[in-house]
């Protein structure tokens, strides 16, 4: 029988998955960042002390990115990972698309900050006054970060959207 | 532009295909061992605390005051277990609400608490920066939220827990928060990782019932404070029940600057 965490986890990892995906930008390093989000919404989840999380696919959102950013921060993360994960060996599905790798390239050449106010405005569909809340940013940093972002971006992301205009709805 | 973007991003994720039952029974294995490992840090905080009280007893044994330098010798040297070694870290977020905060403290130092008469409500949003005092309230990016404060009584002893930001009207670092705080009676001393300290031992006039406090104000290198006040009373000034407080500088020292109270 699942705990009322699993049900959670399970219902909230699909999402967190695409972000942390946008992210890094790699399917093994998303992984490590969804597992690693998850255990720290598990701990805070079931704290003996406090109260409980009000909104846990927020905290749990606000987590992913932290980890994120955090992970970015430290030296290592410059590595990239390689044959650490090796239980699913094999060709990236996700690679496989022209769109995600055109993608991949765009969110690159970006800051991880900057990355993180896209993905967070753009996919999670934030308020720029959520964002930043969630980023401890102002509201202008977050505005500012983001056109930057778009601008950087918009050569490749007008010939991705080209591309898949198609697979639009 | 921006419809652009969200569709692609939509788009571009929205077949993924992870395993995501690898990925929760994942995160929840590394939750638990991650809980583990937080748990076993309380107790070590615990232990260290109970191995610093036999020295406690003699030096209080030997006259209250003279503790001092000897108790923290112990609990700010830069190997210390219970020193934080934290810096250019955002805030970390509190561990308890108010109301949780005695029964914290009785995991570190095992034994009865109780809420004190008068006293019921433990409170949450506790901020000195909006005090008159204070350096007012603060939407500085990267300081701490309010905090939380607690009176209870330990075996019968008062104590005061209290979890707060420091205040930036005195400075960007925990050493010039608490240099600008303390009094030139207490003074600060620096610890190692960042954080800095403030102690002391009072004795309280007879018109206060002659009690003796002590007090130790942990300034976090992010931006929190630990305040632990301990008196040898049932109250802050009144009903004396031992010579001495229960606990020691050092004890309370090793309490304060655990990460116990912190998520």
């Amino acid at each position: 029988m699942r705990t009322e965490f699993e049900e959670f986890a399970l219902a909230r990892t699909p999402q967190l998955y695409r972000s942390a995906w946008l992210l890094c930008g790699e399917r093994h390093q998303a992984e490590d960042l969804v597992q690693e989000t998850l255990a720290k919404v598990f701990v805070r989840w079931n704290r003996r002390f406090g109260a409980p999380i009000d909104n846990p696919a927020a905290y749990a959102q606000t987590a992913l990115v932290r980890t994120f950013l955090s992970a970015r921060r430290r030296r290592s993360s410059t590595e990239l990972a390689y044959a650490d994960v090796p239980e699913r060996a094999g060709p990236d599905p996700a690679a496989a698309s022209d769109l995600r790798l055109a993608l991949v390239a765009a969110l690159a050449g970006l800051a991880p900050l900057d990355r993180t106010v896209l993905v967070l405005r753009y996919l999670e569909d934030l308020s720029v006054g959520e964002v930043a809340e969630r980023l401890g940013l102002s509201e202008g940093a977050v505005r500012n970060r983001s056109m930057r972002a778009l601008q950087r971006t918009r050569p490749l992301l007008d010939a991705s959207y080209a591309t898949a205009r198609k697979d639009l709805p | 532009m921006n419809d652009k973007t969200s569709s692609l991003l939509d788009v571009a994720t929205r077949d993924l295909d992870p395993d995501i039952d690898a990925l929760v029974a994942g995160g929840v294995a590394r939750g638990r061992a991650r809980r583990r490992r937080r748990t076993a840090g309380t107790a070590l905080v615990a232990a260290a605390v109970a191995g610093i009280a036999g020295l406690g007893v003699v030096a209080s044994l030997s006259g209250a005051d003279g503790t001092h330098a000897e108790d923290l010798s112990v609990a700010t040297s830069p190997g210390s277990s219970a020193s934080v070694v934290r810096t250019n870290t955002a805030p970390r977020d509190l561990a308890m609400r108010a109301a949780g905060v005695p029964e914290l403290f009785a995991s570190i130092f095992p034994g009865e608490v109780a809420i004190i008469p008068g006293k019921e409500n433990p409170m949450d949003g506790f901020d000195p920066r909006s005090q008159p005092l204070g350096g007012g309230p603060t939407d500085r990016k990267g300081e701490p939220g309010p905090g939380v404060i607690a009176d209870f009584t330990w075996n019968g002893y008062y104590v005061r827990a209290a979890v707060a930001p420091s205040d930036p009207a005195f400075g960007d670092t925990a050493g010039e928060r608490c240099r600008g705080e303390a009094s030139s009676d207490t003074g600060c001393e620096d610890v190692a990782g960042g954080g800095a300290l403030v102690s002391s031992t009072m004795v309280n006039p007879p018109v206060d019932g002659t009690t003796t406090v002590r007090f130790v104000k942990y300034y976090t290198p992010d931006l929190w404070t630990v305040t632990l006040m301990v008196s040898n009373g049932a109250t802050s000034r009144d009903h004396v029940l031992t010579p001495q407080p229960p606990f020691t500088l050092a004890e309370l020292t090793a309490a304060a600057t655990s990460d116990a109270w912190f998520d």
